[in-house]
């Protein structure tokens, strides 16, 4: 009987084989390459792996102390004992640039963890069940995607009052709408797939589809969209920063500096030029990511 | 089995509704391979999504092994019926392993001896367990759709519903997942419920065949009949000769 024979893979090597895992190790390598590949997402790479290494070695890479006052040496310009030059007490702009990038980090990585998820919820929910929830979700999404979002930010950060952690929760709430309409633009088309068909007719719950079928898929676009909102994410936060409503001093936080260094800048550029070029490099390396990210990950563009 | 009593279903428009199907009678026994045929457009996948629970709102009666459907939520009709999809690419998901793929039925309903179970029906397709850290789009069409059965017939059902399971593949392909559902319905006793277009797969599989012609069930055919051609409706006469001037 010919359907009896066991089809042999013929290529399957001895090392696959022996862990399972060897594919999408080797699938993450490729797909790692196929990235750097591209020179710009590749300089968006190094950048993001260099505001990394700034954020971890900070002390190490750091020449003074961040907070440490020096009236002796007020408004210095930059040399090589201060590279960027000193700051209206005399504190190292170099420094605190430095130590600046564990306050961006921390408030994109606050944000991505707030935004995705919720994001991710609300869009897969009202994109799989349709119906009332849908109308519920999306018309909750529409009244916030309806506010400018610095000036919700500005008002939720009167109300609960100036601080890091008010203004994550700020840029939080007005940057998850356009990801929860992704997530549902993206199950809608997927909802209806025979894979989701068949899982249905295994008698998988709404949650298990949800989560192992639906949301596995719309991960890539997410991935995509959550990287080029950090570029977003770091300017509302420097403008919050800006406007005195973010970090407090004497955080080293990019937007405050800038504010702070407003009133010197006509005789020392160097306190707004250094930290505004940091937030610029900083915001186009995480858009270029992004667009290699989607290149890579965006079955469409192939 | 399966009987299916005056169903009909109207699909929801934005205007006005349209009737899709008028008046289904259909009763398949246990054990029997019960094929649909017609042109695209005529209902039979219609009558498959009925069952399979995809559209809701039809009317009429219909029983599976005695018991109303109607009446049986979508997680027991899972222990009864399962489908094989027509299109073997879109019926796997994409960033499942195999491993998870047939791991998934066993785990929703929270059987244990997992791993055997898996082995034994990738045996029963066919395939061996070096199949099982892979992903769907590094396999073939054939074996895609042979892990699609493994799928089906994991949870032990009674009945499979064939949603045209070979017309997405090549012919060479067609008769070794043909013969492979003729063996799974020999040695697990299976209910077949197959849709095709194509008669000869259906003659293939089939005891009796019912063509569908805009939603009704023309004629109902036994395969000894059709073949010899032996058909009383002159849309029957019609199919049979497409076939036999194809080959």
């Amino acid at each position: 009987m010919k359907n009896a024979e066991v089809v042999r893979n013929s290529d399957y090597s001895l090392k696959a084989r022996h862990n399972p895992e060897y594919t999408r190790v080797a699938l993450f390598v490729k797909s790692f390459k196929k990235l750097c590949r591209n020179p710009l997402s590749a300089s968006g790479v190094i950048i993001v792996a260099l505001l990394l290494i700034c954020a971890i070695a900070a002390p190490l890479i750091a020449t003074h102390n961040p907070l440490e006052q020096d009236l002796a040496r007020v408004l210095a310009s930059p040399s090589l004992a201060h590279w960027f030059g000193t700051d209206e007490y005399g504190r190292d702009v170099f420094s605190r640039l430095v130590y600046g990038s564990r306050v961006t980090l921390y408030i994109i990585f606050l944000v991505t963890i707030i935004v995705g998820p919720v994001g991710l919820l609300v869009g897969t929910m009202s994109g799989y069940f349709g119906g009332w929830v849908d109308s519920v979700f999306m018309r909750i999404t529409d009244i916030f995607i309806s506010f400018p979002s610095l000036v919700l930010a500005l008002a939720f950060v009167a109300a609960l009052g100036p601080g890091l952690e008010h203004a994550v929760i700020a840029i939080a709430i007005t940057s998850w709408p356009p990801v929860a309409r992704l997530a549902r633009a993206e199950t809608l088309t997927l909802r209806n797939s025979d894979y989701v068909v068949a899982a249905q007719l295994q008698g998988a719950s709404a949650c298990r589809v949800l989560f192992h079928y639906i949301s596995l898929m719309c991960l890539p676009s997410l991935i995509v969209r959550l990287t080029m909102n950090m570029a977003t994410v770091i300017l509302t936060a420097a403008a919050l920063g800006f406007l005195g409503l973010g970090a407090q001093p004497p955080l080293p936080e990019w937007g405050a500096m800038i504010s702070t260094g407003r009133s010197y800048m006509l005789e020392s550029w160097w306190l707004v030029a250094f930290p505004g070029a940091a937030i610029m490099l900083v915001s186009l390396a995480f858009n270029l990511l992004g667009d290699g990210l989607r290149d890579l990950l965006d079955p469409r563009t192939e | 089995m399966i009987s299916i009593q005056s169903l009909s279903f109207d699909m929801p428009g934005s205007t006005k509704s349209k009737r899709i199907l008028n008046d289904i009678n259909i009763s398949i026994g246990k054990g029997e391979c019960f094929g649909l045929v017609g042109e695209s457009g005529s209902g039979k996948t219609s009558i498959l999504k009925c069952l399979a629970g995809q559209f809701q709102g039809w009317e009429g009666a219909i029983a599976i092994q005695g018991k109303s459907l109607a009446e049986t939520s979508l997680k027991e009709r899972s222990n009864t019926m399962q489908m094989v999809f027509q299109d073997p690419y879109g019926a796997l998901h994409p960033r499942h392993t195999i491993r998870k793929i047939l791991n998934e039925p066993l785990a929703i309903k929270g059987l244990s001896d997992k791993s055997e179970r898996i082995l034994k029906a990738l045996k029963d397709v066919g395939l061996d367990e070096t199949f099982l850290p892979r992903y769907p789009h590094q396999l073939s069409g054939g074996q895609r759709q042979r892990v699609a059965i493994a799928r089906a017939i994991i949870l032990d059902p009674d009945i499979i519903l064939l949603d045209e399971p070979t017309s997405a593949l090549d012919v060479s392909v067609q008769a070794e997942i043909l013969n492979l559902l003729t063996s799974l319905h020999r040695r697990h006793q299976l209910t077949y419920l197959m849709v095709s277009h194509d008669l000869g797969v259906i003659a293939h599989l089939c005891e009796r065949v019912a063509v569908m012609k805009s939603g009704e069930i023309v004629e109902v055919v036994s395969r000894d009949d059709l073949v010899e051609g032996n058909v009383a409706h002159a849309y029957t006469k019609v199919l049979l000769q497409h076939a036999l001037s194809r080959e």
